[in-house]
Protein backbone atom coordinates (compact mmCIF):
# COMPACT_ATOMS: atom_id res chain seq x y z
CA UNK A 1 0.00 0.00 0.00
CA UNK A 2 1.74 3.03 -1.13
CA UNK A 3 0.50 6.61 0.30
CA UNK A 4 0.06 9.54 -1.94
CA UNK A 5 3.70 11.56 -2.26
CA UNK A 6 3.88 15.42 -2.61
CA UNK A 7 6.22 17.50 -3.30
CA UNK A 8 7.56 20.54 -1.48
CA UNK A 9 10.31 23.28 -2.51
CA UNK A 10 12.35 25.44 -0.35
CA UNK A 11 13.42 28.94 -0.56
CA UNK A 12 16.68 28.17 -1.55
CA UNK A 13 15.28 25.33 -4.20
CA UNK A 14 15.73 22.33 -2.53
CA UNK A 15 13.32 19.84 -3.19
CA UNK A 16 11.56 17.19 -0.82
CA UNK A 17 9.03 14.33 -0.83
CA UNK A 18 6.73 13.79 1.95
CA UNK A 19 3.99 11.31 2.29
CA UNK A 20 0.53 13.64 2.12
CA UNK A 21 -0.39 12.46 5.52
CA UNK A 22 2.40 13.60 6.71
CA UNK A 23 2.40 17.01 4.64
CA UNK A 24 -1.62 17.69 6.34
CA UNK A 25 -0.20 18.34 9.58
CA UNK A 26 0.11 21.75 8.05
CA UNK A 27 -3.11 23.25 7.94
CA UNK A 28 -1.36 25.78 5.09
CA UNK A 29 -0.58 22.37 3.24
CA UNK A 30 -3.44 20.46 3.77
CA UNK A 31 -5.69 23.58 2.42
CA UNK A 32 -3.77 23.69 -0.78
CA UNK A 33 -4.63 19.64 -1.05
CA UNK A 34 -8.66 20.68 -0.23
CA UNK A 35 -9.01 22.84 -2.65
CA UNK A 36 -6.80 21.07 -5.24
CA UNK A 37 -4.40 23.28 -6.02
CA UNK A 38 -1.72 20.98 -5.70
CA UNK A 39 -0.61 20.00 -9.16
CA UNK A 40 0.67 16.30 -8.79
CA UNK A 41 3.92 16.69 -10.75
CA UNK A 42 4.86 19.95 -9.51
CA UNK A 43 6.44 20.91 -6.18
CA UNK A 44 4.54 22.91 -3.41
CA UNK A 45 6.97 26.23 -3.19
CA UNK A 46 7.38 27.54 0.29
CA UNK A 47 8.62 30.99 0.03
CA UNK A 48 9.65 31.61 3.48
CA UNK A 49 11.54 28.03 4.34
CA UNK A 50 14.60 27.47 3.89
CA UNK A 51 16.20 23.79 3.35
CA UNK A 52 17.65 23.01 6.74
CA UNK A 53 14.84 24.20 8.51
CA UNK A 54 12.24 22.39 5.79
CA UNK A 55 14.24 19.21 6.81
CA UNK A 56 13.59 19.59 10.23
CA UNK A 57 9.70 20.13 9.80
CA UNK A 58 9.35 17.07 7.47
CA UNK A 59 11.32 15.22 10.18
CA UNK A 60 8.74 16.31 12.58
CA UNK A 61 6.05 15.66 10.47
CA UNK A 62 6.96 12.53 9.35
CA UNK A 63 7.36 11.34 13.31
CA UNK A 64 3.65 12.60 13.66
CA UNK A 65 1.52 11.14 11.28
CA UNK A 66 0.27 8.35 13.88
CA UNK A 67 -1.25 10.90 16.25
CA UNK A 68 -3.87 12.13 14.45
CA UNK A 69 -5.34 8.65 13.77
CA UNK A 70 -5.77 8.80 17.51
CA UNK A 71 -9.29 8.73 18.13
CA UNK A 72 -9.36 5.82 16.53
CA UNK A 73 -6.31 3.63 17.19
CA UNK A 74 -7.02 4.45 21.45
CA UNK A 75 -10.15 2.85 21.66
CA UNK A 76 -8.46 -0.62 22.21
CA UNK A 77 -4.88 0.58 23.52
CA UNK A 78 -4.65 0.48 27.61
CA UNK A 79 -3.61 3.37 29.48
CA UNK A 80 -0.06 1.87 30.21
CA UNK A 81 -0.08 1.26 26.19
CA UNK A 82 -0.82 5.10 25.74
CA UNK A 83 1.47 6.11 28.49
CA UNK A 84 4.59 4.52 26.96
CA UNK A 85 3.20 5.84 23.69
CA UNK A 86 3.42 9.22 25.11
CA UNK A 87 6.55 8.33 26.51
CA UNK A 88 8.20 7.40 23.20
CA UNK A 89 6.91 10.49 21.31
CA UNK A 90 8.67 13.06 24.72
CA UNK A 91 11.85 11.40 24.07
CA UNK A 92 11.74 11.87 20.42
CA UNK A 93 10.54 15.40 20.82
CA UNK A 94 13.30 15.98 23.79
CA UNK A 95 15.84 14.94 21.36
CA UNK A 96 14.87 16.51 18.01
CA UNK A 97 14.93 19.90 20.33
CA UNK A 98 17.87 19.42 22.55
CA UNK A 99 20.57 19.39 19.36
CA UNK A 100 19.41 22.59 17.90
CA UNK A 101 20.48 25.97 18.88
CA UNK A 102 18.24 28.85 19.68
CA UNK A 103 18.96 30.60 16.14
CA UNK A 104 17.54 27.32 14.56
CA UNK A 105 14.67 27.15 16.66
CA UNK A 106 13.67 30.43 16.02
CA UNK A 107 13.70 29.66 12.29
CA UNK A 108 11.89 26.81 13.02
CA UNK A 109 8.94 28.25 14.75
CA UNK A 110 8.67 30.54 11.65
CA UNK A 111 8.37 28.09 9.59
CA UNK A 112 5.84 26.26 11.73
CA UNK A 113 3.95 29.40 12.14
CA UNK A 114 3.68 29.78 8.51
CA UNK A 115 2.91 26.79 7.69
CA UNK A 116 0.28 26.62 10.54
CA UNK A 117 1.38 23.37 12.26
CA UNK A 118 -0.09 24.08 16.03
CA UNK A 119 1.62 21.02 17.89
CA UNK A 120 5.40 22.28 16.50
CA UNK A 121 4.58 26.00 17.73
CA UNK A 122 3.74 25.04 20.88
CA UNK A 123 6.83 22.41 21.43
CA UNK A 124 9.21 25.10 19.98
CA UNK A 125 7.33 27.74 22.34
CA UNK A 126 7.89 25.79 25.30
CA UNK A 127 11.58 24.82 24.18
CA UNK A 128 12.61 28.26 23.69
CA UNK A 129 10.43 29.46 27.13
CA UNK A 130 12.45 26.81 29.21
CA UNK A 131 15.43 27.89 27.83
CA UNK A 132 14.92 31.65 28.61
CA UNK A 133 13.57 31.71 32.09
CA UNK A 134 16.36 31.54 34.06
CA UNK A 135 18.04 34.40 32.04
CA UNK A 136 18.95 37.98 32.75
CA UNK A 137 16.54 40.65 31.19
CA UNK A 138 20.11 41.57 29.30
CA UNK A 139 20.56 38.05 27.72
CA UNK A 140 16.61 38.08 26.61
CA UNK A 141 17.37 41.51 24.99
CA UNK A 142 20.06 39.82 23.03
CA UNK A 143 18.48 36.89 22.21
CA UNK A 144 15.28 38.44 20.85
CA UNK A 145 16.79 41.19 19.55
CA UNK A 146 15.00 43.74 21.21
CA UNK A 147 16.46 47.35 22.17
CA UNK A 148 16.58 48.52 25.45
CA UNK A 149 14.13 51.68 25.22
CA UNK A 150 14.02 52.13 28.89
CA UNK A 151 15.92 55.00 30.40
CA UNK A 152 18.59 54.16 33.11
CA UNK A 153 16.10 55.30 35.28
CA UNK A 154 13.22 53.84 34.18
CA UNK A 155 14.33 50.49 34.73
CA UNK A 156 15.93 51.13 38.33
CA UNK A 157 12.42 51.59 39.25
CA UNK A 158 11.19 48.32 37.76
CA UNK A 159 13.81 46.40 39.52
CA UNK A 160 12.95 47.77 42.82
CA UNK A 161 9.48 47.49 42.75
CA UNK A 162 10.35 44.17 41.49
CA UNK A 163 13.50 43.12 43.22
CA UNK A 164 12.09 40.03 44.46
CA UNK A 165 11.96 38.57 41.22
CA UNK A 166 15.66 39.60 40.41
CA UNK A 167 16.98 37.48 43.14
CA UNK B 1 19.02 35.93 15.20
CA UNK B 2 16.27 36.66 13.31
CA UNK B 3 13.40 38.53 15.41
CA UNK B 4 10.23 36.73 15.90
CA UNK B 5 6.74 38.81 15.00
CA UNK B 6 5.52 40.41 18.94
CA UNK B 7 2.16 37.96 18.73
CA UNK B 8 4.69 34.72 18.51
CA UNK B 9 7.49 36.39 21.57
CA UNK B 10 3.90 36.54 22.93
CA UNK B 11 3.03 32.68 22.72
CA UNK B 12 6.37 31.70 23.89
CA UNK B 13 6.20 33.83 27.49
CA UNK B 14 2.92 32.82 27.55
CA UNK B 15 4.79 30.01 28.85
CA UNK B 16 7.50 31.58 30.93
CA UNK B 17 6.70 30.97 34.71
CA UNK B 18 5.48 34.17 36.99
CA UNK B 19 8.68 34.81 38.38
CA UNK B 20 10.62 35.18 35.25
CA UNK B 21 8.19 37.05 33.63
CA UNK B 22 8.00 40.24 36.36
CA UNK B 23 12.01 39.99 35.83
CA UNK B 24 11.38 40.66 31.79
CA UNK B 25 9.58 43.43 32.70
CA UNK B 26 12.60 45.64 32.38
CA UNK B 27 13.26 44.17 29.07
CA UNK B 28 11.42 46.63 27.14
CA UNK B 29 8.35 48.77 26.88
CA UNK B 30 6.43 46.26 24.79
CA UNK B 31 7.95 43.28 26.48
CA UNK B 32 6.09 45.00 29.85
CA UNK B 33 2.95 45.97 28.39
CA UNK B 34 2.59 43.13 27.14
CA UNK B 35 3.01 41.81 31.13
CA UNK B 36 0.39 44.21 31.87
CA UNK B 37 -2.12 43.78 29.77
CA UNK B 38 -4.95 41.81 30.89
CA UNK B 39 -5.37 39.72 28.04
CA UNK B 40 -1.73 37.98 27.69
CA UNK B 41 -2.26 37.83 31.97
CA UNK B 42 -5.31 35.64 31.23
CA UNK B 43 -3.73 33.59 28.82
CA UNK B 44 -0.46 33.00 31.25
CA UNK B 45 -2.55 32.28 33.77
CA UNK B 46 -4.49 29.69 31.64
CA UNK B 47 -1.09 27.86 30.90
CA UNK B 48 0.26 27.78 34.70
CA UNK B 49 -2.86 26.45 36.13
CA UNK B 50 -2.39 23.59 33.63
CA UNK B 51 1.18 22.90 33.45
CA UNK B 52 1.95 23.13 37.21
CA UNK B 53 2.32 20.24 39.59
CA UNK B 54 3.02 21.98 42.70
CA UNK B 55 0.55 23.61 44.71
CA UNK B 56 1.47 26.88 46.09
CA UNK B 57 0.32 27.93 49.83
CA UNK B 58 -0.19 31.44 51.78
CA UNK B 59 0.22 31.60 54.97
CA UNK B 60 -1.33 34.38 56.89
CA UNK B 61 -0.99 35.50 60.45
CA UNK B 62 0.12 38.85 61.35
CA UNK B 63 3.07 38.15 58.69
CA UNK B 64 2.16 36.68 55.31
CA UNK B 65 4.32 33.71 54.17
CA UNK B 66 4.18 31.40 50.96
CA UNK B 67 4.98 27.94 51.03
CA UNK B 68 5.20 25.51 47.98
CA UNK B 69 3.90 21.81 48.37
CA UNK B 70 5.94 19.51 46.08
CA UNK B 71 4.22 15.88 45.12
CA UNK B 72 7.35 13.77 45.48
CA UNK B 73 6.19 10.51 44.27
CA UNK B 74 2.92 8.86 44.60
CA UNK B 75 3.41 8.92 48.53
CA UNK B 76 5.53 11.80 49.94
CA UNK B 77 5.05 15.35 49.29
CA UNK B 78 7.67 17.35 50.38
CA UNK B 79 6.96 21.43 51.81
CA UNK B 80 9.06 23.95 51.03
CA UNK B 81 10.63 26.42 54.14
CA UNK B 82 7.67 28.97 54.28
CA UNK B 83 9.30 32.62 53.13
CA UNK B 84 8.13 36.00 54.62
CA UNK B 85 7.13 38.52 52.60
CA UNK B 86 7.90 42.10 53.14
CA UNK B 87 4.75 43.58 54.74
CA UNK B 88 2.90 45.21 52.26
CA UNK B 89 4.80 48.72 52.14
CA UNK B 90 1.90 50.84 52.19
CA UNK B 91 0.26 49.43 54.86
CA UNK B 92 1.35 49.34 58.92
CA UNK B 93 1.20 46.26 59.62
CA UNK B 94 -1.51 44.77 61.64
CA UNK B 95 -1.84 42.40 64.85
CA UNK B 96 -3.38 39.70 62.45
CA UNK B 97 -5.18 39.12 59.34
CA UNK B 98 -7.59 37.29 58.03
CA UNK B 99 -8.32 35.93 54.18
CA UNK B 100 -10.77 34.58 52.32
CA UNK B 101 -10.19 31.17 52.17
CA UNK B 102 -10.41 30.80 48.55
CA UNK B 103 -8.24 32.23 46.20
CA UNK B 104 -9.46 33.39 42.47
CA UNK B 105 -6.86 33.46 39.57
CA UNK B 106 -3.87 33.57 41.91
CA UNK B 107 -5.64 36.88 44.08
CA UNK B 108 -6.28 37.03 47.66
CA UNK B 109 -8.60 38.99 49.99
CA UNK B 110 -6.89 40.38 52.94
CA UNK B 111 -8.63 42.00 55.73
CA UNK B 112 -7.88 43.31 59.04
CA UNK B 113 -9.23 45.19 62.05
CA UNK B 114 -12.42 46.93 61.14
CA UNK B 115 -11.15 49.43 57.44
CA UNK B 116 -8.39 46.93 56.55
CA UNK B 117 -9.17 45.16 53.31
CA UNK B 118 -6.45 45.15 50.43
CA UNK B 119 -6.72 42.19 47.50
CA UNK B 120 -3.28 41.19 47.18
CA UNK B 121 -1.41 38.54 44.67
CA UNK B 122 1.51 36.59 46.60
CA UNK B 123 2.89 36.15 43.39
CA UNK B 124 3.80 39.43 42.30
CA UNK B 125 3.09 41.11 45.49
CA UNK B 126 1.00 43.60 43.94
CA UNK B 127 -2.35 44.56 45.87
CA UNK B 128 -4.53 47.07 46.07
CA UNK B 129 -6.36 48.39 49.48
CA UNK B 130 -10.29 48.92 49.11
CA UNK B 131 -12.25 51.96 50.77
CA UNK B 132 -14.75 51.45 54.20
CA UNK B 133 -17.79 49.15 53.07
CA UNK B 134 -20.96 50.48 55.01
CA UNK B 135 -20.84 47.10 56.77
CA UNK B 136 -17.63 47.96 58.56
CA UNK B 137 -18.55 51.67 58.75
CA UNK B 138 -21.65 50.22 60.83
CA UNK B 139 -20.19 47.80 62.69
CA UNK B 140 -17.59 50.46 63.84
CA UNK B 141 -19.95 53.24 64.83
CA UNK B 142 -21.99 50.20 66.78
CA UNK B 143 -18.75 49.49 68.35
CA UNK B 144 -18.15 53.01 69.35
CA UNK B 145 -22.00 53.41 70.54
CA UNK B 146 -22.94 49.89 72.58
CA UNK B 147 -19.67 48.68 73.04
CA UNK B 148 -20.82 45.91 70.64
CA UNK B 149 -17.89 43.12 70.57
CA UNK B 150 -19.37 40.62 67.35
CA UNK B 151 -16.78 40.49 65.41
CA UNK B 152 -17.26 40.98 61.47
CA UNK B 153 -18.99 38.60 59.35
CA UNK B 154 -16.88 36.85 56.94
CA UNK B 155 -15.96 38.50 53.74
CA UNK B 156 -15.87 36.81 49.96
CA UNK B 157 -14.41 37.00 47.05
CA UNK B 158 -14.65 36.06 43.30
CA UNK B 159 -15.34 36.54 39.97
CA UNK B 160 -18.16 37.39 37.38
CA UNK B 161 -17.19 34.96 34.44
CA UNK B 162 -18.75 36.28 32.39
CA UNK B 163 -17.40 39.89 32.46
CA UNK B 164 -14.60 39.12 33.91
CA UNK B 165 -14.36 41.28 37.10
CA UNK B 166 -13.57 40.29 40.28
CA UNK B 167 -16.47 41.13 43.19
CA UNK B 168 -15.43 41.28 47.07
CA UNK B 169 -18.55 40.42 49.01
CA UNK B 170 -19.95 41.34 52.00
CA UNK B 171 -23.07 39.16 52.87
CA UNK B 172 -24.43 39.61 56.63
CA UNK B 173 -27.87 39.76 58.65
CA UNK B 174 -29.81 42.83 58.67
CA UNK B 175 -31.37 42.73 61.81
CA UNK B 176 -28.53 43.35 63.76
CA UNK B 177 -28.14 46.59 62.01
CA UNK B 178 -31.61 47.49 61.64
CA UNK B 179 -31.93 47.26 58.33
CA UNK B 180 -34.39 45.62 55.91
CA UNK B 181 -34.82 41.77 54.56
CA UNK B 182 -33.01 38.75 56.11
CA UNK B 183 -29.55 39.50 54.76
CA UNK B 184 -27.69 42.64 53.33
CA UNK B 185 -25.59 42.49 50.62
CA UNK B 186 -22.83 44.62 49.32
CA UNK B 187 -20.20 44.29 46.15
CA UNK B 188 -16.93 46.00 45.40
CA UNK B 189 -17.08 47.36 41.99
CA UNK B 190 -13.48 48.01 40.85
CA UNK B 191 -14.03 50.26 38.36
CA UNK B 192 -15.84 52.87 40.54
CA UNK B 193 -13.64 52.12 43.60
CA UNK B 194 -16.55 52.23 45.44
CA UNK B 195 -18.41 49.33 47.53
CA UNK B 196 -22.65 48.97 46.15
CA UNK B 197 -25.69 47.43 47.73
CA UNK B 198 -27.47 44.62 45.29
CA UNK B 199 -30.56 44.75 45.56
CA UNK B 200 -31.26 41.32 45.32
CA UNK B 201 -31.21 39.50 49.34
CA UNK B 202 -30.90 36.03 50.34
CA UNK B 203 -34.41 34.29 51.94
CA UNK B 204 -32.90 33.38 54.93
CA UNK B 205 -30.35 34.53 57.46
CA UNK B 206 -26.87 33.28 56.75
CA UNK B 207 -24.53 31.34 59.25
CA UNK B 208 -21.67 33.82 60.05
CA UNK B 209 -19.07 31.35 60.93
CA UNK B 210 -17.67 29.43 57.96
CA UNK B 211 -16.00 31.76 55.08
CA UNK B 212 -18.26 32.27 52.22
CA UNK B 213 -16.70 29.80 49.50
CA UNK B 214 -16.14 31.04 46.06
CA UNK B 215 -16.00 28.16 43.55
CA UNK B 216 -16.81 28.54 39.61
CA UNK B 217 -18.45 32.13 39.24
CA UNK B 218 -20.46 31.32 42.49
CA UNK B 219 -20.39 32.32 46.24
CA UNK B 220 -21.49 30.07 48.93
CA UNK B 221 -23.17 30.44 52.39
CA UNK B 222 -25.06 28.03 54.54
CA UNK B 223 -28.19 29.69 55.60
CA UNK B 224 -29.55 29.73 59.51
CA UNK B 225 -32.86 27.95 60.87
CA UNK B 226 -33.45 24.73 61.64
CA UNK B 227 -32.91 22.63 57.87
CA UNK B 228 -29.57 24.14 56.61
CA UNK B 229 -29.54 25.53 53.39
CA UNK B 230 -27.03 26.37 50.74
CA UNK B 231 -27.30 29.41 49.18
CA UNK B 232 -25.35 30.60 45.93
CA UNK B 233 -24.77 34.09 45.15
CA UNK B 234 -24.45 34.41 41.12
CA UNK B 235 -21.32 36.91 40.63
CA UNK B 236 -22.77 37.74 37.46
CA UNK B 237 -26.52 38.47 37.76
CA UNK B 238 -26.15 39.46 41.27
CA UNK B 239 -28.81 36.82 42.63
CA UNK B 240 -29.39 34.94 45.13
CA UNK B 241 -30.82 30.65 45.18
CA UNK B 242 -31.42 28.26 47.84
CA UNK B 243 -29.68 25.50 45.50
CA UNK B 244 -29.59 22.41 47.91
CA UNK B 245 -30.90 21.35 51.46
CA UNK B 246 -28.36 20.43 53.74
CA UNK B 247 -29.80 18.18 56.18
CA UNK B 248 -26.95 16.80 57.08
CA UNK B 249 -25.72 20.03 58.56
CA UNK B 250 -26.67 19.47 62.42
CA UNK B 251 -23.69 20.82 64.02
CA UNK B 252 -22.54 24.40 66.24
CA UNK B 253 -22.08 26.93 63.11
CA UNK B 254 -18.25 26.90 64.53
CA UNK B 255 -17.82 23.19 63.57
CA UNK B 256 -19.06 23.17 59.83
CA UNK B 257 -16.69 24.56 57.13
CA UNK B 258 -17.83 24.75 53.29
CA UNK B 259 -14.82 24.22 51.23
CA UNK B 260 -13.77 23.34 47.70
CA UNK B 261 -12.24 19.61 46.87
CA UNK B 262 -11.53 18.77 43.18
CA UNK B 263 -13.62 21.26 42.27
CA UNK B 264 -16.77 20.67 43.84
CA UNK B 265 -18.44 22.33 46.68
CA UNK B 266 -17.96 20.78 49.95
CA UNK B 267 -19.28 20.89 53.36
CA UNK B 268 -17.18 19.57 56.67
CA UNK B 269 -18.86 19.08 60.18
CA UNK B 270 -16.88 18.05 62.91
CA UNK B 271 -18.58 16.15 65.62
CA UNK B 272 -15.54 15.11 68.18
CA UNK B 273 -13.75 12.47 67.45
CA UNK B 274 -15.52 12.47 63.76
CA UNK B 275 -14.98 14.60 60.73
CA UNK B 276 -17.40 13.87 58.06
CA UNK B 277 -17.29 15.58 54.50
CA UNK B 278 -20.16 15.93 52.01
CA UNK B 279 -19.45 16.86 48.15
CA UNK B 280 -22.46 18.19 46.24
CA UNK B 281 -23.43 16.93 42.75
CA UNK B 282 -24.49 20.14 41.43
CA UNK B 283 -26.23 17.52 38.66
CA UNK B 284 -28.22 14.94 40.55
CA UNK B 285 -28.25 17.82 43.82
CA UNK B 286 -27.51 15.00 45.85
CA UNK B 287 -24.79 15.25 48.88
CA UNK B 288 -22.47 12.58 48.55
CA UNK B 289 -20.08 11.56 51.80
CA UNK B 290 -16.73 11.22 50.81
CA UNK B 291 -14.33 11.49 54.05
CA UNK B 292 -15.45 10.40 57.58
CA UNK B 293 -12.25 10.86 59.70
CA UNK B 294 -12.12 9.17 62.99
CA UNK B 295 -10.06 9.85 65.81
CA UNK B 296 -9.71 13.63 64.92
CA UNK B 297 -9.63 15.75 68.00
CA UNK B 298 -9.98 19.63 65.83
CA UNK B 299 -11.69 20.29 62.70
CA UNK B 300 -9.11 19.83 60.23
CA UNK B 301 -9.99 22.72 57.57
CA UNK B 302 -9.70 20.95 53.60
CA UNK B 303 -7.84 22.10 51.45
CA UNK B 304 -7.08 19.67 48.50
CA UNK B 305 -7.36 16.25 47.70
CA UNK B 306 -4.17 14.15 46.86
CA UNK B 307 -3.12 11.42 45.16
CA UNK B 308 -4.87 7.89 46.41
CA UNK B 309 -7.62 10.05 47.78
CA UNK B 310 -5.46 11.43 50.77
CA UNK B 311 -6.68 14.73 52.15
CA UNK B 312 -4.44 17.74 52.74
CA UNK B 313 -5.80 19.69 56.03
CA UNK B 314 -4.85 21.80 58.35
CA UNK B 315 -5.76 22.76 61.94
CA UNK B 316 -4.56 25.78 63.91
CA UNK B 317 -4.66 24.86 67.69
CA UNK B 318 -1.63 25.68 69.61
CA UNK B 319 -0.24 27.18 66.25
CA UNK B 320 -0.43 25.86 62.65
CA UNK B 321 -0.06 22.02 61.13
CA UNK B 322 0.11 20.75 58.13
CA UNK B 323 -1.48 17.37 57.41
CA UNK B 324 -1.97 14.69 55.20
CA UNK B 325 -5.20 12.65 56.15
CA UNK B 326 -4.94 8.67 54.70
CA UNK B 327 -8.28 7.33 54.38
CA UNK B 328 -6.82 3.66 53.94
CA UNK B 329 -4.84 3.23 57.22
CA UNK B 330 -6.93 6.33 59.47
CA UNK B 331 -4.15 8.14 60.24
CA UNK B 332 -2.32 11.28 59.47
CA UNK B 333 1.10 12.52 59.11
CA UNK B 334 2.50 16.35 59.40
CA UNK B 335 3.62 17.97 56.38
CA UNK B 336 4.68 21.27 58.06
CA UNK B 337 4.17 22.81 62.18
CA UNK B 338 5.01 26.41 63.68
CA UNK B 339 4.27 26.12 67.32
CA UNK B 340 4.32 29.64 67.37
CA UNK B 341 1.93 30.92 64.84
CA UNK B 342 -1.73 30.57 64.06
CA UNK B 343 -2.12 30.66 60.23
CA UNK B 344 -5.14 30.20 58.02
CA UNK B 345 -3.59 28.51 54.63
CA UNK B 346 -4.85 29.04 51.35
CA UNK B 347 -3.89 27.58 48.46
CA UNK B 348 -3.02 29.41 45.06
CA UNK B 349 -2.08 29.21 41.56
CA UNK B 350 1.10 31.71 40.54
CA UNK B 351 -0.21 34.54 38.40
CA UNK B 352 0.62 37.84 36.93
CA UNK B 353 -3.02 39.41 37.44
CA UNK B 354 -4.14 42.72 38.96
CA UNK B 355 -6.82 45.01 38.99
CA UNK B 356 -6.29 48.21 37.71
Amino acid sequence: MSSNMIMLKSSDGASFEIEEAAARKSKIIANMIEVECVDEDKAIPLQNVTGNILALVIEYCNKHIVDDDDDVATEEASEEEEEAKKKKVDDWEAEFMNSMSLETMFELLLAANYLNIKSLIDLVCQTIANNIKDKTPEEVRKIFSIENDFTPEEEEEIRKENAWAFG
Amino acid sequence: MESLPHDIVERILELVPVKSLVRFKSVSKQWKSTMESQYFQTKQLIFGVRSVRELDVLLVSKELKTMVLMPHDHHHIAASAPRTLDSLSSLSSPPCYLVCQTSCDGLVCLNAYLHLTIVFNPTTRWHRSLPLSRLQQLTFEKRIRESYRYSLPKLGFGKDKINDTYKPVWLYNSYEFGLENATTCEVFDFSTNSWRYITSSSPYRVIACPYPLYLDGMLYWLTEGEETKVLSLDLHTETFQVISEALFVQAAPKDIIICNLNNCLCVSIYNRPQQDIWSFNSESKTWEQIYSLVNIYFHLSPLAILEENKLLCYVRVCGTRLKIYDPKTSSSVSVYRDPALSEILVCYVKSLISIL
